[in-house]
């Protein structure tokens, strides 16, 4: 028993602790940066419940809610600290910030709730205590070996969202396409719109083990940026799509070393 | 071989590491356990995966009003029409209207046949 909790435990320790390039996560930070700064125009308009007055349907009975005039300057800020990120100057504080200035709206309404702005949210969270800046930053020399733990643990959030948006599609109503026309705008139940109900609960399915696959991550990465391609182009769903994109990195260079910049690491 | 301070600052990161996963798996297990029709489910991931057909109608002593026109002015109108979302909403409403609101809200989720969300022409403000 003892023997086998021993092992159990050097697999998730080789797995979290594992050390490798930070030039991966940079990348990803970069993409997500992008897609964080994409992403505040639609959600200043979405999130105006975090302003005071009116009905409010809390998470937490006396959150503080914000006055019109602080929840623009809120959002000023985001785009100040989304540009921080973006280029990797404070990049932990950056990140910090963001998680504290998503999570004031995200948790000041239920009203507010978008499954989007919540994922960012938890992902600028672990961007704050990760080496995101360590690479491809321009207030410092790259480190050459930092440990994977936030790589990883992004990695494993961004499989857990597949997983979970597959799984509450998988119901008779999605299966015959009529949710998915209803989305689309089509309320015709074209033919087109059962096989590609069935298509994207299957690609959502097999991405989260794909991805980590070293004989599949490459193909389910190219599969996977179809899919959310076509998400962009017909549901204008951008930020999300490039966060989802820019996570393959993460995937595709497990030691975290990214192919082109890999002799450009300072040993 | 590590430090014991090491050690214990590991110990402590796959804690956190370990209860932030368990939290991401079982969180949205209640999308998908609890009716749709009483529940919108937030941190579910079950974005664009379910249909909602609903109609709502209120009514005060006044004759009907819109009761989402506040709402609606400062944002898209957001998905209230949910079992749990209606009480505190229903509790405001008649605070707003000074008791006597009726209403139907009637929601098909999934192109189930629709469902009563509240008691149907019933005064809001005498529910428990």
């Amino acid at each position: 028993m003892q023997a086998a909790v021993d092992r159990w435990g050097a697999k998730w320790s080789a797995f979290w602790f594992a050390e490798g390039s930070p030039q991966a996560l940079a990348a990803f930070r970069i993409v997500f940066a992008v897609a964080l700064l994409e992403d505040l125009r639609n959600s200043a308009g979405l999130c105006r419940y975090a302003i005071e007055g009116g009905y409010h349907w809390p998470y937490l009975s006396g959150w503080p809610l914000l006055s019109p005039q602080q929840f623009y300057a809120l959002f000023a800020a985001q785009a100040g600290l989304g540009f921080l990120l973006l280029v990797g100057l404070r990049t932990r504080l950056a990140a910090a910030g963001l998680f504290l200035l998503q999570g004031w709206v995200l948790w000041a309404d239920r009203l507010n709730f978008r499954n989007h702005g919540y994922l960012f949210w938890m992902i600028c969270g672990i961007l704050a205590v990760s080496p995101a800046g360590s690479a491809l930053a321009l207030h410092r020399r790259p480190s050459a070996s930092v440990r994977l733990t936030a790589q990883r643990l992004i990695a494993a959030e961004v499989t857990i969202v597949y997983l979970w948006a597959a799984i509450q599609k998988v119901h008779p109503a999605y299966l015959s396409g009529r949710v998915l026309g209803e989305i689309l705008g089509q309320p015709d139940q074209a033919l087109w719109l059962q096989p590609a109900a069935w298509a994207v609960i299957a690609v959502e399915l097999a991405l989260p083990v794909a991805l980590w696959v070293p004989r599949t991550r490459e193909v389910a990465a190219l599969v996977g940026l179809a899919m959310h391609a076509a998400f962009a182009l017909t549901l204008n769903i951008y930020g999300f799509s490039l966060a989802m994109v820019g996570s393959y990195v993460l995937f595709l260079a497990p030691d975290g070393h990214l192919p082109f910049a890999r002799k450009s690491t300072p040993s | 071989m590590p430090s014991g301070d090491a050690r214990r600052a590991s110990t402590w990161i796959s804690l956190a590491i370990g209860g932030f996963l368990a939290t991401q798996v079982l969180v949205p297990l209640r999308g998908v356990i609890a009716p749709r029709v009483d529940t919108r489910a937030d941190f579910s991931w079950s974005m664009y995966s379910h249909s909602y057909r609903c109609q709502a109608k209120y009514a005060d002593r006044n004759g009907p009003f819109d009761a989402f026109a506040e709402l609606k002015r400062r944002a898209d109108a957001p998905l209230l029409l949910h079992r749990e979302a209606l009480v505190p909403w229903h509790h405001w409403l008649c605070g707003q209207h000074g008791g006597a609101v009726t209403a139907t809200v009637r929601c098909a989720v999934d192109f189930a046949p629709a469902a009563d969300l509240v008691p149907p022409g019933g005064d809001l403000c005498r529910l428990p």
